[in-house]
C-alpha cells in the first residue's frame, strides 16, 4: 500500500528537474523549443494537484508514521527506546518470525503448485488454454471474504472434506483443517496462486521450441532438456513472481483473521491489536518500518530479477 | 561409411503432404544440399532426418541402422538452426560443451575438445560470453561448433545462412564448405537459394511439393536439367519449344534455332534449353536476328531482352560488354549448338504453384545473376 506513492514520486520528481531545467533554457530557446517547453509546464501544473494528493494522502501519513517510530510521544523528543522495547520483547519477534515463516511455507505451496500448472498449461491445446487460465483468473474476481468463508464450507469440521472422509470411513473424527496455520496456508495460497501462474504462464510460452528440440538432437534426455534448458530459461520469472508473492503475503490481514480463528496472529493481526486494542502506536510504527523495509529490500530485488528478465 | 537413405518416404499432415514418396541416398562424407521454393517439403525432410518429426510411411536408414522411428537424442546428428538456436542462459562455452556434458564426457577431455571446436570457428577468445554479446555471424559460428563438437555422423544445416546480411553470407558459406572439407563430415543442407546450393554442395536434391524433382551435381542439374522446374528454378531460363529437325529446333512461327544432333524422332516435339550466359549477340552472322528491347547493367555482365521476328523474346547474358548495344538497335543471335540442351521430360508441370511465382522467382532470380 505505502509502495504505489514512493514509486509514483520518482518519475514526477524528475520531471520536476526537467521542467527547471527547460525554463533556464528558455531565455535562449528558438520559438519551436519554447513551445516544447511550455507544454512542460502546463504538464507539470495540470499534475500539480494529483502531486499534491499523493504527497498528502501516501507519503505524509507514512513519514509521520515513521516519525513516531522514532519519537516520544509526549515530548517530541527523537528516541531509539521504541526499537529497543521491540526488540526486547521477544513475542513480537516471534509473531515477526512466524509471519515469515509462513509467507515462505505459502511461497513454497504456490511454486510447487503453480508451475506444474502453468507447464501443463502451455501444453495444452488453444482451446483449453483459455479455459484454464480462466479458471485461474475467476480468482481474482471473487471477493478475498467470499473466497475464504468459502474455506471454511470446505475445510471445516463438518465441511465437505471432512463429510466425505467419515462417511468413507477413513477417519471417526473431523481432522482439523481450519483455525491453525494449514487453513491460513491454504487459503493464502488459493488468493496467491494467480499472481505466480501468469507471469509463468506468458514465460513459459516464451520460451523457444527449438531451444528444446536442439538440445534434444544434442543427445539430451527429457530429464535434462526440462533441468537444464527449459527450467533455467523460466527461473528468472519465477524468482520474481515468487518474491511477490512472499511480499503480498507478509501483509495477508482476512484471509489469517478469518481461516486462523484469531488462534494464528500474523504481523497485520498484530498491528491491528496493538492499535486498536492497546493503543500503542508507537509499537506499530516500529512493526511497521521494520516490514516496509524488508518489503522495499524484496521490491527492489524483483525489480532487478525483472530487468535481468527483459 | 554413413550415408543417409529415405526409402518411399511419405510424411502427410492431414491431407497435405509435406513429403510425398521421396527416395533419395547420400553418400557418405558429401556435401548435399536439398534445394527447393518455400512450401516444398525441405524444411520437414530435415526434421525427419534429425528425428524431430516421424514419416507417416517409408523408412529411413543411417549407414546401416534403421532409424525411422529413433528418438532423435539417440540419432548423433548435429542440426544448426536457421535462428542458431544457442541456449540464451550458458556461455559459449557451455552451448559448446552441452552435447558432450549430456555423453557424460570428463572434464579435461571435455575442455580440449570444446577449445578444438570453437578454434575451429574461430571464437576461442569468446568462451566466457553469453549469445546475446555475440554477432549473428559469431552465433552461426557457435551454433555450427556445437553441432560438430561430438563428431556426429551427419551434419544438417537449415537454411544456415537466411538471417545473415549478404557480405557475412558470402563468408560464412566459404568457411561452412571448409570446415565441412576439413570434416569430411555428411552435411545435408536445406536452402531456398540456388545460388548456395549450386556454390558449396556436391549433390544436389531438387524438391518440388514434396517431390524429388531431380538428384545430381551442380553442373549437371544446372546445364541438364530433367524438367522444366529444375531449368526454370535453378537460374535463367530461355525455353525453345518447337519440333526437332535435324540439328535444328523448329519454332511453329518457323524460326530455326541449332541445336546438336541426337537420336530424337524427326518431327517430335520438344523442350529446348538455352541459357542467357550461352548465347553472343553479335553485329551479324549469327543463328537468328532481333532487336534490342531493353538492356540492364548488371555489374559483371549486361543483360539484353532480345526480340525475335516472331515476337519471342529471348534474354542473352553478356560479359564485358558495357554499352555495347542500344536499345532499339538490331543484333544478331549465335550459340554453340551444343549448349542447347533438350529436356528429357516436357511436360508442363513447370510451376509448382501457378505462373504468377514463376514469374516471381524470375525477378528474384534476375538479381542473384546480378551478383
Amino acid at each position: 500500500m505505502t509502495l504505489p506513492g514512493s514509486y509514483e514520486s520518482g518519475p514526477v520528481a524528475s520531471q520536476t528537474v526537467a521542467a527547471a531545467h527547460d525554463v533556464a533554457a528558455e531565455a535562449t530557446a528558438v520559438p519551436a523549443r519554447r513551445r516544447a517547453s511550455l507544454r512542460q509546464w502546463e504538464l507539470f501544473f495540470l499534475l500539480l494537484p494529483m502531486l499534491l494528493l499523493i504527497v498528502l494522502i501516501f507519503d505524509l501519513p507514512i513519514l509521520n508514521a515513521a516519525y513516531w517510530s522514532i519519537s516520544d510521544p509526549k515530548t517530541g523528543a527523537l528516541t531509539l527506546g521504541h526499537f529497543r522495547d521491540f526488540l526486547d520483547s521477544t513475542a513480537y519477534l516471534r509473531i515477526i518470525w512466524r509471519t515469515f515463516f509462513l509467507s515462505l511455507e505459502v511461497t513454497a505451496a504456490t511454486i510447487l503448485l503453480g508451475y506444474p500448472l502453468a507447464y501443463w498449461a502451455t501444453k495444452l491445446p488453444p482451446r483449453w488454454r483459455i479455459v484454464v487460465l480462466g479458471l485461474v483468473v475467476t480468482t481474482f474476481w471473487v471477493s478475498i471474504l467470499v473466497r475464504t468463508y468459502a474455506w471454511i464450507v470446505i475445510l471445516g469440521s463438518a465441511g465437505l472434506i471432512n463429510r466425505l472422509l467419515m462417511w468413507a470411513g477413513v477417519v471417526s473424527r473431523p481432522i482439523e483443517f481450519l483455525y491453525n496455520e494449514f487453513g491460513i496456508l491454504v487459503g493464502m495460497t488459493n488468493v496467491l496462486l494467480p499472481f505466480l501462474v501468469l507471469p509463468l504462464f506468458a514465460a513459459m510460452m516464451r520460451v523457444d521450441m527449438r531451444l528444446l528440440q536442439v538440445a534434444e538432437t544434442l543427445g539430451a534426455s527429457r530429464f535434462r532438456i526440462f533441468w537444464q534448458v527449459f527450467f533455467p530459461l523460466t527461473l528468472p520469472t519465477l524468482a520474481a513472481s515468487a518474491i511477490l508473492v512472499f511480499i503480498l503475503s507478509l501483509g495477508f490481514y482476512i484471509t489469517p483473521a478469518v481461516l486462523g480463528g484469531g488462534r494464528v496472529p500474523l504481523v497485520a493481526n498484530m498491528m491491528d491489536l496493538l492499535i486498536n486494542r492497546f493503543a500503542r502506536w508507537e509499537t506499530a510504527a516500529v512493526v511497521s518500518v521494520v516490514l516496509m523495509v524488508v518489503t522495499l529490500s524484496l521490491y527492489a530485488v524483483y525489480q532487478w530479477l525483472r530487468e535481468k528478465n527483459a | 561409411m554413413t550415408n543417409v537413405r529415405f526409402t518411399h518416404v511419405t510424411k502427410a499432415y492431414g491431407p497435405l503432404r509435406a513429403i510425398d514418396d521421396v527416395s533419395i541416398s547420400v553418400k557418405s562424407g558429401e556435401f548435399t544440399t536439398v534445394l527447393g521454393p518455400s512450401g516444398s517439403g525441405k524444411t520437414t525432410m530435415l526434421s525427419l532426418i534429425a528425428g524431430i518429426t516421424r514419416p507417416t510411411s517409408g523408412r529411413i536408414d543411417l549407414g546401416d541402422r534403421e532409424i525411422t522411428f529413433v528418438p532423435a537424442a539417440e540419432r548423433n546428428i548435429g542440426l544448426v538452426f536457421q535462428s542458431y538456436a544457442l541456449f540464451p542462459h550458458m556461455s559459449i562455452f557451455d552451448n559448446v560443451a552441452f552435447p558432450l556434458r549430456v555423453r557424460g564426457m570428463g572434464a579435461a577431455e571435455l575442455s580440449r575438445r570444446v577449445g578444438e571446436a570453437l578454434r575451429l570457428v574461430r571464437l576461442e577468445g569468446l568462451r566466457q560470453r553469453k549469445p546475446h554479446q555475440l554477432s549473428g555471424g559469431q552465433q552461426q559460428r557457435v551454433a555450427l561448433a556445437r553441432a560438430i563438437v561430438f563428431e556426429p555422423a551427419i551434419l544438417l544445416l537449415d537454411e544456415p545462412l537466411a538471417a545473415l546480411d549478404r557480405k557475412l553470407r558470402e563468408e560464412v558459406r566459404l568457411e561452412i564448405r571448409e570446415l565441412q572439407r576439413k570434416l569430411g563430415i555428411t552435411t545435408i543442407m536445406v536452402t531456398h537459394d540456388q545460388e548456395e546450393a549450386l556454390s558449396l554442395s556436391d549433390q544436389v536434391v531438387l524438391l518440388s511439393k514434396g517431390r524429388v524433382e531431380q538428384v545430381g551435381a551442380p553442373d549437371e542439374i544446372y546445364h541438364r536439367p530433367s524438367t522444366r522446374f529444375a531449368a526454370d528454378f535453378l537460374g535463367m531460363a530461355n525455353f525453345i519449344e518447337g519440333s526437332y529437325h535435324e540439328g535444328h529446333i523448329v519454332s511453329p512461327d518457323g524460326e530455326r534455332f541449332p541445336c546438336a544432333p541426337t537420336n530424337i524422332a524427326h518431327g517430335a516435339r520438344v523442350c529446348g534449353l538455352l541459357r542467357p550466359e550461352d548465347i553472343r549477340a553479335g553485329g551479324e552472322g549469327g543463328h537468328l536476328a532481333g532487336i534490342v528491347r531493353d538492356v540492364v547493367f548488371l555489374g559483371e555482365t549486361v543483360r539484353y531482352l532480345i526480340e525475335l521476328k516472331s515476337g519471342r523474346r529471348l534474354t542473352a547474358n553478356v560479359a564485358g560488354a558495357r554499352g555495347r548495344h542500344v536499345a532499339g538497335a538490331g543484333v544478331s543471335l549465335s550459340w554453340d549448338p551444343k549448349r542447347v540442351w533438350i529436356l528429357p521430360d516436357n511436360s508442363d508441370r513447370i510451376p509448382a504453384d501457378g505462373n504468377a511465382a514463376v514469374t516471381e522467382r524470375r525477378t528474384e532470380k534476375v538479381s542473384v545473376v546480378g551478383r
